[in-house]
């Protein structure tokens, strides 16, 4: 079986939001701190399982230049066979229709079984690649699994509906899976892991190695400002000191008939 | 004049409010795109909506197979070419959407909180950072036909109905298009475990508790108040909490009468699954935390200051 899995670096939103600055009337993203996507990290200890189970190869690949080697070498460290970095076709490094494009050039080249995807990415929030990129391979795609099995000729895939409501699906090779977060618990990388792959070499990919052609008549959303939504819209923020704090939510609380019942 | 097609899912009780969508298009033509095995009661529901509304009728849509009902509607997407195409941002949602979106090669515009023509333009909001950004952009209407999901409860159904009494047809679903997902099972994910939706007092915790023992602030919390405790998704991930105390759009659903939070950030994903109008209190750090959005009062601080001296009142009241 062969597994291909799509990694995006994210900013680091570990620590609050000091990336995000006030910038005029804009809000502008500035980060030196990139991580992986935090669901692609349960999409990457997927693929390595599901190799480990029933041997084959898995490959990485994640759409950038060479910082994006970063989440590439996190991915290698956890078991992944090999990873490739695409170049991006144009400037306009969000745009899914044009990442999804890229990626399908790597499918295309690269021939998985299963392309597993993290279900969205922490900064956008849009889980559009994945579908995308079924959709233009025209394979069957199943988004937020939280369950994922070879059976030795189908993909047996739990995944979540609504209302924490799960289906169980039995969907032939080639598939496109999407992540959801709790899917697996992803592996400690170590230091020393992270040095083990430190020296390996991750081939960049341009889309004459992919044999694709340039997005034909793609019409992109125009990127216009971010700005922080109204801060505490509703809430009434408590003044004073923490004891002054609390004397005033049990006031609130009572006022709402909390403690009357 | 401009046409909207909306594509209503069969078990999304928001796709209504689609219809708040259209209405910023206005004037504009309606058509509606339902599924299933038996169309009587959806076909009822949209004919006072919509001009015209399209039936896909097939045994495999019983159970909703977004690959099966994206490779039958995408044809008719590319001979229709509405200015937009709309659809709940539902989990299948993030299905349908993407892959209508990847074989048509229309682009996609994910998760929309707002729409409005300002200066000739059309432009959609949405969150980005989990609610802690909201990201404008100008939508190509009249470019392109634009596929759109819609964050649920984000906009109204409009109140006024329009009689339009619309046309009905019904869709050949075409031979070349044999299903390629087999549904086995259907799995109540929350069934086993304590049924928090019982309760009329919740406190819910999240990722401002950064390890299981943590959590005894909060359960302590909770007990004093007489009542049960709630998560967020990635503490139930960690293996911290039962599945079935998880509230959201991917947990259960809850209508408590107090809903306190410690530690949660506020995304619509775990905010999404409070029904009602339930007095919210928000413990947290970040004054920027989406929660402070939701909530009715809230307290910024550290939360294993506030939430013990908060315990310690509400049993001096004898509760």
């Amino acid at each position: 079986m062969k597994v291909m899995v799509c990694l995006k670096q994210v900013p680091d939103a570990g620590e609050g939001e000091a990336f995000l600055q006030q910038v005029g009337e804009e809000v502008q993203v500035a980060c030196d701190d990139w991580v992986l996507n935090e669901w692609d990290g349960f999409a990457v200890e997927a693929a390595v399982h599901l190799i480990e189970e029933h041997g084959g190869e898995s490959m990485a690949v994640s759409i950038g230049d060479e910082a994006v080697e970063g989440v590439l070498r996190r991915a290698l460290a956890m078991g992944v066979d090999q990873a490739w970095r695409l170049q991006p076709d144009s400037n306009s490094a969000d745009d899914s229709m044009r990442l999804a494009h890229s990626l399908m050039g790597a499918a295309l080249t690269w021939k998985p079984d299963l392309i597993i995807c993290g279900a969205m990415a922490s900064d956008s929030g849009n889980g559009l690649v994945p579908g995308i990129l079924a959709g233009k391979l025209q394979w069957p795609f199943v988004a937020l699994a939280t369950g994922l099995k070879w059976d030795g000729k189908s993909f047996l895939v739990r995944h979540e509906i609504h209302q924490g409501m799960e289906s169980l699906e039995k969907i032939g090779a080639p598939l496109v899976v999407s992540a959801q977060s709790g899917l697996n618990q992803p592996r400690y990388v170590s230091i020393r892991g992270i040095r083990r792959v430190a020296k390996r070499e991750i081939p960049m990919k341009n889309m004459a190695d992919l044999s694709l052609s340039p997005l034909q008549n793609h019409v992109e959303l125009v990127d216009l400002k971010r700005r922080f939504p109204p801060s505490g819209a509703h809430a009434e923020i408590l003044q004073g000191s923490p004891q002054e704090q609390i004397s005033q939510v049990i006031q609130r609380m009572r006022e709402q008939g909390v403690f009357t019942s | 004049m401009k046409k909207v097609l909306i594509v209503a899912q069969p078990e999304d009780s928001c796709s209504m409010e689609l219809l708040g969508v259209a209405e910023v298009f206005q004037p504009c033509l309606i058509q509606v795109a339902i599924f299933g095995d038996d169309l009587k009661l959806s076909k009822e529901k949209w004919t006072p909506w919509a001009d015209r509304i399209l039936g896909f009728e097939h045994p495999q849509l019983q159970w909703f197979d977004t690959d099966f009902a994206a490779r039958v509607l995408a044809p008719v997407l590319l001979e229709e070419m509405p200015d937009l195409i709309l659809t709940s941002r539902t989990n299948p949602g993030l299905e349908l959407l993407p892959v209508l979106s990847g074989i048509t090669g229309f682009p996609a515009f994910s998760d929309c909180l707002r729409v409005r023509f300002e200066d000739g333009d059309w432009i959609a909001d949405k969150a980005e950072f989990e609610g802690k950004v909201i990201h404008s952009f100008r939508l190509p209407v009249g470019e392109v036909p634009i596929c759109m999901s819609v964050r649920p409860g984000s906009f109204q159904t409009p109140a006024a109905i329009q009689k339009k009494a619309a046309d009905y047809q019904l869709m050949s679903v075409p031979d070349h298009c044999p299903p390629r997902r087999e549904f086995l099972e259907l799995l109540d994910s929350s069934a086993e475990g304590v049924d928090i939706r019982k309760s009329k007092r919740l406190v819910a915790v999240g990722r401002g508790i950064e390890d299981q023992e943590q959590l005894e602030v909060a359960e302590s919390l909770a007990k004093a108040l007489n009542a049960e405790l709630a998560s967020t998704r990635p503490l139930v991930d960690q293996g911290w909490l039962e599945k079935s105390r998880q509230v959201g759009t991917s947990g259960v659903t809850v209508n408590p009468d107090l809903y306190l939070t410690v530690g949660v950030s506020g995304s619509f994903q775990h905010m999404g699954g409070i029904q009602g109008k339930p007095f919210i209190v928000a413990i947290n750090r970040d004054p920027k935390a989406p929660v402070f959005n939701y909530a009715n009062v809230g307290m910024v601080g550290d939360l294993f200051e506030l939430v013990p001296l908060l315990e310690q009142e509400i049993l001096k009241l004898g509760e």
